[in-house]
């Protein structure tokens, strides 16, 4: 306990305060620190560097439940506080802004210029820019916008070493060095802490329009969909209560419950969908589904009758088997830390895991952020 | 070369997959770049993955230096091949391997040519949207290799946002298998940093990309101005006016007088100071919500015509004329050095007309035809290489550009890569830390440094990354 205390003092010194988080829900909570300054990250970096600790990186912590449980770890180190706004050309369509500025305010700060932000993600004041960039989220946009790593100019990134490197830039075409701020995207933290992102904005659309269908069965709902790519179904959601907009674009954001993601090719969509949703009532589990077959994505929230983790461990992996043959992915969010002891949250070790591991560890030798929380453990 | 390891190279590739005649060498010493020229000790053209994995495997095993080259028509060096190295060339590897309609993608051999690629596919309604104007030469495999643009990726994104899976043969011959398509990536996204690493990474084979269905209404005007700062004002208007047509494009007098004089004549007007071409795609409403207010915008500054193309015949003109141009810059000298610089586009009139007053000055003839919607400039200076002084000159004035440039908050290249060209620029725009982190991570890929070796990063950063971090 002392030399916990010692290191909350020293993060303290660096960081001002320190609370304690779990990084995931169901795990021991490790001291938080939220760095005023990107010099004071550096310095807490440092810190771990020099002292062989682990540290997990986290903007407001939406996406933990997406990873793994960690292995050793000793602090967590949030982007929360670094929410400057570097520079805002709205006339060449590009920002560039510190990585722990809310998605909500970014929005904000786009909309005064006349652009939309992509990805338009559910909870947006609860996100980050940096955590999504991070975790590679999507939003409903991804239909017509492509991925968020195809909006990133480039990023600085603190390494494992104290460094703040820098790929890409800010101008909406660049091939000028390596491309590594695509190697940051999706990683979650466990390659460094992204610190600035500059992103590529969007005219404002100047119309929006939503149609909404109501279908007899999910079945029917699912079928519908398909056969419409701009389509989104939505099973088991409250709608009524909310505003219709703020109801399509929800993912169950912030649910405790397990939720299964699946993705694929959009023309495997429809019997995944089926293959799932069979095991699920079959097994007589409630749930509910976000579907969205234009970027072939579904996700669903598994409520109650899962069973223990073994239990929903085991259903995990009998449905990636029965997927595996068309190339879909599942991957488990939020799923007790039980469940995942045999079980990666992402799937199947990801083909070239052994360079993904000498890329983190080349980049990263003491294993400052590598604490297995990535897919393959990485 | 060791004895014997031509022989076994013979017997992996077959008699013609070898090619070690010093005379039909010489035809790989160099790629658009002709400045630099290097002619390597040997060039192999495998067919397929498997024949490339096993040339691979005996050229790790006798160190030997391997450079990429698809079509050789990069323009930064990149293909230029290493002393004593090999090439390995993917001219033999030419097959669309896969059309996938349903899920709009290909996979094709990385020897494709960019616009087979779209010829192939095109029955389906379906196109592939990256269009450098080197097109009807330039591999798809190269095109992953520089990150590639064109005139249409002002809309649809350069090369990178189309690929979606690869087969890249490593280092040490060893294969790795990245083909399926998914929407996002299984761990990091390798597929991502590959594109662009200038075969520094590991010879991409095999390449899934994406397709882009057809738009139902092209439409095309030329707007014709007399003064090239009235054209880039009018870019730099509707950029700011978030105007999202599917390509922007300028061309100067002096590239409209090569073009007109040449085989690729589009109708361009002679008495233009610049032209610029504008495209749109989408439904008729889309198309129209986006032209009228162009139209308007390059009025406003002073264009003096507007010209829709009527038909798809003269569309495909007045591309022919812009794809052509580079080309046709060799009616005015033996020369043409291609410079590719990015400015933000807030400020192109005030770069493009440095870039003229910094040509003039050391009295070289200057063109520009660039992709304006981008802030993609490409400031040509025609020159005849056997004139020392004149090649001096180029070489200071493209040095001159890129300072102005990135002095301005731009970049070293867009679309044609670092290559040998300006790996020494680098540090303008990097600083040691950045060049560190490339450093590491290329390590990961290629430990030994043999691939495309000595390009890219500059030389000082590499020796430093020896002393700091590989011990013997
Ligand atoms: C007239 C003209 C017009 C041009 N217009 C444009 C334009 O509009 N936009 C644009 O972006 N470029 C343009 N270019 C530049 C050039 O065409 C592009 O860079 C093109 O992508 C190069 O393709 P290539 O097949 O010729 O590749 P090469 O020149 O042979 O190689 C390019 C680089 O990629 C590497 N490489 C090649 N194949 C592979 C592989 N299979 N795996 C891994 N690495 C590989 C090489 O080592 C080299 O570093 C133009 C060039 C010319 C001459």
């Amino acid at each position: 306990m002392s030399a916990l205390d010692t290191l909350g003092q020293r993060l303290e010194r660096l960081a001002g305060e320190v609370e304690l988080a779990r990084p995931r829900f169901d795990v021991e909570p490790l001291p938080l620190v939220a760095p005023p300054t990107v010099e004071a990250a550096v310095e807490l970096v440092k810190l771990a560097a020099a002292d062989k600790l682990r540290v997990i990186p986290l903007g407001l912590g939406s996406k933990l439940g997406w990873c793994g449980t960690p292995g050793h770890a000793d602090f967590v180190l949030s982007t929360r506080r670094l929410e400057r706004v570097v520079s805002h050309v709205p006339d060449d369509g590009t920002i560039t802004v510190e990585a722990g500025l809310s998605m909500a305010r970014l929005a904000a700060k786009c909309r005064s210029g006349g652009h939309f932000l992509t990805p338009d993600v559910p909870a947006p004041a609860r996100r980050t820019i940096g955590g999504v960039v991070a975790a590679g989220e999507s939003g409903l946009d991804r239909l017509r916008y492509g991925p968020v790593r195809h909006h990133v100019l480039g990023t600085r990134t603190l390494l494992a070493d104290g460094s703040l490197a820098r790929s890409g830039g800010q101008l909406v075409k660049n091939v000028t060095g390596f491309d590594l701020h695509r190697l940051y995207c999706g990683s979650h933290g466990t390659l460094g802490v992204i610190v600035e992102v500059s992103l590529r904005l969007h005219p404002e659309p100047e119309r929006e329009a939503w149609l909404t269908v109501e279908a007899s069965s999910l079945a029917d709902a699912l079928q519908l969909t398909c056969a419409w790519p701009g389509a989104r179904t939505i099973d088991g959601l409250a709608a009524r209560e909310e505003a219709e907009r703020a109801s399509v674009r929800q993912r169950f954001d912030g649910s405790p419950h397990p939720k299964l993601h699946v993705a694929c090719l959009p023309s495997k969509l429809e019997n995944a969908a089926k293959i799932v949703l069979e095991a699920l009532a079959n097994a007589r589990i409630e749930h509910g589904v976000a579907l969205q077959p234009g970027i072939a994505e579904m996700l669903v929230e598994l409520r109650s009758n899962v069973g223990d983790a073994q239990a929903l461990s085991r259903l995990a992996g009998v449905l990636r088997n029965a997927l595996a043959r068309d190339n879909v992915s599942l991957a488990m969010r939020d799923a007790p830390r039980g469940a995942l002891v045999e079980l990666d949250p992402f799937g199947a070790p990801p083909a070239g895991l052994e360079l993904m591991r000498t890329i983190q560890r080349n980049l990263d030798p003491d294993g400052v952020f590598s604490t297995g929380r990535f897919a393959g453990g990485l | 070369m060791r004895a014997g390891v031509l022989e076994e190279l013979r017997a992996a590739l077959g008699p013609a997959g070898v090619i070690a005649d010093p005379t039909r060498l010489l035809a790989y010493e160099c790629d658009g770049l002709a400045l630099l020229r290097q002619k390597p000790a040997v060039v192999l053209l495998p067919r397929n993955t498997e024949e490339c994995a096993r040339a691979m495997r005996i050229l790790h095993r006798e160190k030997i230096p391997v450079v990429g080259r698809g079509a050789g028509t990069g323009l930064s060096g990149g293909a230029t091949p290493v002393d004593g190295g090999a090439l390995v060339g993917f001219a033999r590897m030419r097959d669309v391997l896969e059309v996938n309609v349903a899920d709009r993608y290909a996979r094709v051999q990385a020897g494709v040519v960019n616009v087979d690629l779209t010829l192939a596919v095109e029955k389906h309604g379906l196109f592939y949207a990256p269009d450098p104007s080197s097109q009807a030469a330039c591999t798809i495999g190269g095109n992953v290799g520089e990150n590639s643009g064109g005139p249409h990726c002002f809309k649809h994104g350069a090369t990178t946002r189309h690929i979606l899976g690869l087969v890249i043969v490593r280092d040490d011959g060893s294969v790795l298998d990245l083909a399926l398509p998914r929407p996002d990536p299984d761990g990091f996204d390798l597929v991502g940093l590959f594109v662009g690493s200038e075969g520094m990474f590991g010879l991409a084979t095999e390449v899934t990309v994406r397709l882009v269905p057809t738009p139902p209404v092209t439409e095309t005007f030329l707007a014709i101005f007399t003064d090239l700062d009235a054209a880039c004002d009018a870019v730099s208007d509707s950029i700011a006016a978030h105007l999202e047509p599917s390509a922007l494009e300028i061309l100067d007098r002096l590239t409209i007088e090569a073009v007109e004089d040449s085989v690729f004549a589009a109708g361009y007007p002679r008495e233009a100071e610049a032209v610029l071409l504008v495209e749109a795609e989408g439904t008729e409403v889309e198309v129209e919500a986006t032209l009228a207010p162009m139209k308007a915008i390059a009025l406003r500054r002073g264009a003096i015509d507007v010209r829709r193309a009527r038909s798809a015949a003269e569309r495909k003109k007045l591309w022919a004329g812009r794809k052509g141009a580079f080309g046709a810059m060799g009616r005015i000298a033996p020369d043409l050095y291609v410079a590719d610089v990015v400015v933000p586009r807030t400020k192109l009139r005030e770069l493009v007309a440095q870039s003229t007053r910094i040509a003039r000055e050391r009295r070289l003839k200057l063109a520009n035809v660039f992709h304006a919607g981008d802030g993609n400039l490409h400031p040509n200076i025609s020159y005849d290489r056997r004139d020392k002084d004149e090649v001096r000159r180029v070489l200071e004035a493209s040095d001159e550009i890129m300072k102005v440039v990135v002095a301005a908050g731009g970049s070293l290249t867009g679309e044609h890569g670092v290559g040998l060209e300006k790996q020494e620029f680098m540090s303008l725009v990097f600083e040691e830390r950045d060049l560190h982190a490339m450093c590491r991570v290329r390590e990961a890929w290629d430990p030994a440094h043999l691939l495309n070796p000595g390009k890219l990063i500059p030389v000082h950063a590499c020796r430093e990354m020896r002393g700091t971090e590989r011990p013997k």
